[in-house]
């Protein structure tokens, strides 16, 4: 026989060897029984992130998972001691209608992954698993997840504003707060993983940054008119927002409205700054508009209107609007 | 002269045999080296090495059989072995015959056999028992490994071996010493055989036709020759052996019927001495592992713990054999204890600290012979001995017979004080209340015998005060001590009832704190308190006060003050009654210091000029989140700016409630905030008691003007300040 020949013969009867070693390996793999139990351990965060590793960077930058650990709420609720708070702060995985239950464990992972997707052993997504392993029992909940009472168990001021808010402008929670992607549920890390990922397919899913995102073209959330007369300027402001501007019934929320006026060479001639603040029921709620008119300053060429929000720190602001108007 | 050859096996079947000749002599080799050892107790090579190698070499047969296996799914070149084992399976009455005559063929010359094929019906016969012992032996091997112990795949494997061995020891005589047939060992090295033999051994393979004789010369010679050079080996063989201690082991083997060779050592004694060589049933099973059922039929103690779930044994799951190998030979103890780290605490006995840094042979000792089966070892007993009279060990301190049950009064761990399970209120005549409760028992309890051994006397003492104490009144009160005393204190007890009730001065507010001596002043070479002067003192305040006001109020204190104290709520004085300055809602919440000023004589009360310069200097910086002097350090409160004062703080009313500015908080807010208020309230006035024994008053004062006006700020800051000010008041710069 030729060389070739006993190579072949080699490796076919050595096939059988090679079946018996991965059977034994995927039997050998660790189990993944860990992740859906809750008793003394406990699901957290990092482990979630081992395969969901793009859901768990996009998390681990969002508010909830400041939740806990977030320095403002920690000096006011005492390092966590105060328990009104840390049903929401810190919640448990069982399903309640209204506020969850506090945890015990893994205090410092906040918002966690567990706390909206394990149920009854069991993995809860909003959409059916393309991938052909499961490393743990997953259920499809669809409803569940694209409900905005989801979230307001929780933020519950908020979702109770949208209530109230009209059809016309009632998207859900998810849909600005979670935007949409296409992508694969798991990514890999090489090796054994980049196997399994491969097997799954890119469908759309939400990220998971709970972010609250500035003025684009396919979100209209607000909308500005500008009307110049000859002395005069008048500004419109319409919320177009399923929930009132700024909204949320804990923690510091200022909406804040800039006008600054420049000269044509673009120096600061004068400004004009007005907050929303709920508290002081100054908030702009869902649909409604506000109307300022002021002078128009003397030899003012251009106005740079400004839409922010800040929280208990004036430094960290999401500017949700930013528009430059010439005036004659 | 060059002999035609014929190709009677192909180089696969040439080479397979080859590995199969490594592997099966490998096998028999260090199966029947182990057999033997431990047949005639021989210690020549190790049997953990033996066996070792004996089952590595199992694995690789049966990984070799497989891989042949399925090879030969596969090559064509393999198809050959297939066609073997046909071959094997095809019987015709003619091989029954041939098998018959072929013993007979051997001894007598003119016995001819029928012609065969390819392999004559012994060939077949081998191949087949080769099938089946391999098969056998694997199998038996494979459930030795996994159930230890059962004695099943024992007989299997031994059967296999008995008729494996004889059939190879005829392979072996016939390829190589036979003469006739050993011409034919050339065709398992080079496949090729000389055609001469063929025509003789196996005409069927040829196309010639069948001769009627075969003409095959016999030679006897070799077999006797092979025969008696294997008795003298084993002559010589029992000679080296002894044939003395072989007969012996010959006797015991047969005694045992065999199961000598089977057992991997010798039992322990004690099990040597009741269960004989026979009766390996009595431990082992046939098919699973020797099940710890057996085991408790004996052991009966042992089966009493597992029932009742007590002890050491009675925690324990699984079969008895995890923890205990037998056939270690006659001296093992196969107890396995390792006095270091057994734990006590599993035993029926709880060893207390004192007993458990005794040795082990204080408690345990040898083994009376009526207690256990074998009769004649005598072990350490550990389980089962009485461990509930204390008196065996020590002796009885109190020498009397009413104190025999140690138990009732002591625990095992200490005779100490703290560790009495008695209790003198309970348990005696005289009640100890008080300061008798913190005295130590030798203060009264404390004889010597009449011996002279120090003796812990229990029973028969006196309980009258004067039995023990002297009385410093020198008779001032006759000696009815429980009238003002009782055990709690020579003093506490006193103002309550004694002054009160019994004196011409009554006790009220802040006198009633005072310390006796702060009035009753002590006589001077006697520092004692009941030396001092009790009845017949002045009543009138300036004869213990000062006047702190410099003369500019009237001599009625009591208009004013009263004994509950001298400022705040307890001032009976009104601003507005009693002076002509009338002060309005917000001036009458103020602290009286505010606006009265201390001068070195006295505070100036009257007159003074109406200053009103009100400064909420720090409560407005602390909303800004600046710290003294100008440091700004954190960020705004978020209400500077947007709510004015008054928004939380009602100048029309004094004392303005906790509720009032939580309905506050609720009414811009949500109802938590409110519960968040009165959480932080409750943090504010435990932050204050814990800061009044370490912080400055002032600082104090400063802390407290943060609070709400910025929560973010109030908090650090107090933690701050706390965990710093305990830090140097341990440095000793109090």
């Amino acid at each position: 026989m030729s060389l070739e020949k006993y190579w072949m013969l080699f490796v076919k009867s050595h096939v059988w060897i090679a079946i018996l070693l991965c059977a034994l390996m995927l039997i050998g793999c660790k189990s993944f029984d860990y992740l859906t139990k809750i008793e003394n351990n406990f699901p957290v965060a990092e482990t979630c992130g081992d395969c969901h590793i793009d859901i768990y960077k996009e998390w681990s930058q969002s508010a909830h998972a400041r939740a806990f650990l977030s320095p403002d709420f920690k000096t006011i609720t005492q390092d966590g001691s105060l328990a009104d708070c840390i049903g929401c702060h810190t919640p448990e995985p069982q399903l309640t209608p209204t506020v969850p239950l506090p945890r015990t464990i893994y205090l410092k992972d906040g918002v966690t992954c567990s706390t909206c997707h394990l149920a009854d052993g069991k993995m809860l997504g909003p959409v059916q698993p393309t991938g052909a392993i499961h490393p743990h029992p997953i259920e499809v909940a669809q409803n569940r997840f694209t409900d905005a009472a989801f979230c307001g168990r929780c933020h519950q001021g908020t979702y109770h504003q949208w209530q109230e808010t009209s059809i016309k402008l009632k998207k859900t929670c998810q849909q600005c707060h979670m935007p949409s992607i296409v992508r694969k549920v798991t990514q890999s890390k090489g090796g054994i993983s980049e196997l399994i990922v491969s097997m799954e397919k890119q469908i759309t899913l939400r990220k998971h940054t709970f972010m609250i995102y500035p003025q684009s073209e396919d979100q209209e959330t607000f909308e500005l008119h500008t009307a110049i007369e000859e002395k005069h300027i008048a500004v419109e402001l319409i919320n177009h927002l399923p929930h009132s501007f700024p909204t949320g019934n804990f923690g510091v929320q200022i909406g804040v409205m800039l006008v600054q006026f420049f000269d044509a060479d673009n120096n600061e001639l004068q400004t004009r700054r007005y907050e929303f603040v709920q508290e002081l029921k100054t908030n702009l709620p869902s649909g409604q508009s506000k109307k300022w008119t002021w002078d128009m300053p003397q030899s003012a060429a251009k106005m740079k209107i400004q839409l922010l929000r800040h929280g208990h720190s004036k430094e960290k602001q999401v500017e949700l609007l930013n528009r430059e108007v010439p005036l004659p | 002269m060059t002999q035609q050859k014929y190709r009677r096996f192909t180089p696969a079947e040439v080479v397979l045999h080859a590995l199969q000749a490594i592997i099966y002599i490998t096998l028999f080799l260090t199966g029947f080296i182990l057999l033997l050892q431990r047949t005639f107790q021989i210690d020549w090579i190790s049997p953990m090495s033996l066996s070792i190698l004996h089952r590595i070499m199992g694995i690789v047969l049966i990984a070799f059989v497989l891989q042949v296996f399925f090879t030969s799914l596969i090559t064509p070149s393999f198809r050959i072995l297939w066609s073997t084992i046909v071959e094997a399976l095809k019987w015709r009455p003619s091989d029954i015959i041939w098998l018959i005559k072929a013993p007979f063929h051997f001894l007598f010359h003119r016995i001819s056999l029928p012609p065969s094929g390819k392999f004559n019906p012994g060939q077949k016969l081998n191949i087949l028992v080769v099938l089946s012992t391999v098969t056998g032996m694997s199998l038996s091997g494979i459930f030795m490994l996994v159930v230890p112990g059962a004695l099943l795949a024992w007989y299997i494997h031994i059967a296999c071996f008995i008729c494996g061995s004889i059939l190879f020891a005829i392979h072996l005589y016939l390829s190589l010493v036979n003469p006739p047939t050993s011409k034919s060992i050339t065709g398992m090295i080079t496949g090729f055989v000389p055609l001469q033999y063929i025509r003789d051994h196996h005409p069927l393979c040829l196309d010639e036709p069948v001769p009627e004789k075969n003409h095959v010369h016999l030679h006897r010679l070799p077999a006797i020759l092979l025969g008696i050079v294997v008795i003298i080996i084993l002559l010589l063989g029992i000679y080296v052996f002894g044939p003395d201690r072989f007969v012996l082991q010959g006797q015991q083997w047969a005694q045992s019927r065999g199961m000598l060779s089977l057992m991997p050592g010798q039992l322990t004694l004690s099990h040597a001495e009741v269960i004989t060589e026979r009766e390996c049933l009595k431990c082992h099973n046939l098919k699973s592992r020797p099940a710890s059922e057996k085991c408790i039929e004996c052991h009966e103690i042992i089966a009493e713990r597992i029932q009742d779930s007590s002890g050491y044994h009675g925690k324990l799951t699984g079969p008895c054999t995890d923890c205990h190998t037998e056939h270690q030979g006659p001296d093992a103890d196969i107890r396995s204890l390792d006095k270091v780290s057994f734990n006590h605490q599993q035993a029926n006995f709880h060893l207390s600290e004192k007993h458990a840094s005794l040795p082990c042979e204080k408690c345990h000792k040898v083994q009376l012979p009526e207690l256990s089966m074998a009769k004649t070892t005598t072990k350490i007993r550990y389980i089962g001995i009485a461990h509930d009279t204390c008196l065996t060990c020590h002796k009885n301190f109190h020498q009397d017979s009413r104190t025999e049950e140690c138990l009732k009064c002591h625990i095992s761990n200490s005779w100490q004080r703290e560790d009495l399970t008695f209790d003198h209120n309970r348990d005696s005549r005289f009640v100890l209340r008080g300061k008798h409760i913190t005295l130590v028992c030798e203060k009264c309890h404390n004889t010597s015998s009449d011996s002279g051994d120090k003796l812990f006397r229990l029973y028969d003492f006196g309980m009258e005060c004067k039995d023990c104490h002297t009385d410093p009144h020198a008779g001032q009160f006759e000696q009815k001590c429980n009238d003002c005393h009782s055990e709690l204190d020579w003093t506490s007890p006193l103002k309550k009832s004694f002054h009160t009730v019994d004196s011409g001065f009554p006790l009220d507010g802040k006198h009633a704190a005072l310390t006796c001596e702060k009035c009753h002043i002590p006589a001077k070479d006697d520092s004692r308190l009941s030396s001092a002067k009790f009845a017949g003192l002045d009543t009138k305040c300036r004869s213990c006060h000062e006047d702190p006001h410099n003369a500019q109020m009237s001599h009625s204190c009591s208009t004013c003050h009263s004994e509950q104290g001298w400022k705040g709520m307890n001032l009976l004085f009104s601003h507005n009654k009693h002076s002509v300055f009338q002060l309005d809602s917000l001036h009458a919440g103020l602290t009286c210091d505010a606006c009265h000023i201390n001068t070195p004589q006295a505070t100036r009360y009257r007159p003074i000029e109406k200053h009103c310069e009100l400064c909420h200097n720090a409560q407005t910086l602390a909303m800004q989140g600046i710290m003294p002097p100008k440091q700004k350090l954190f960020e705004s409160d978020p209400h500077w700016g947007r709510l004015a004062c008054i928004d939380c703080h009602d100048t029309n009313i004094t004392h303005q409630s906790t509720e009032n500015y939580a309905a506050r908080c609720i009414s811009c807010h949500n109802t938590l905030y409110g519960k968040l208020f009165y959480d932080w309230s409750k943090i504010f006035l435990e932050y204050n008691s814990k800061a009044a024994s370490l912080l400055e008053n002032d600082i104090i004062q400063q802390l407290n003007k943060i609070r709400f006006h910025n929560l973010q700020m109030a908090a650090p800051i107090w933690k701050d300040a706390i965990n710093n000010n305990i830090k140097q008041t341990d440095s000793g710069t109090r």
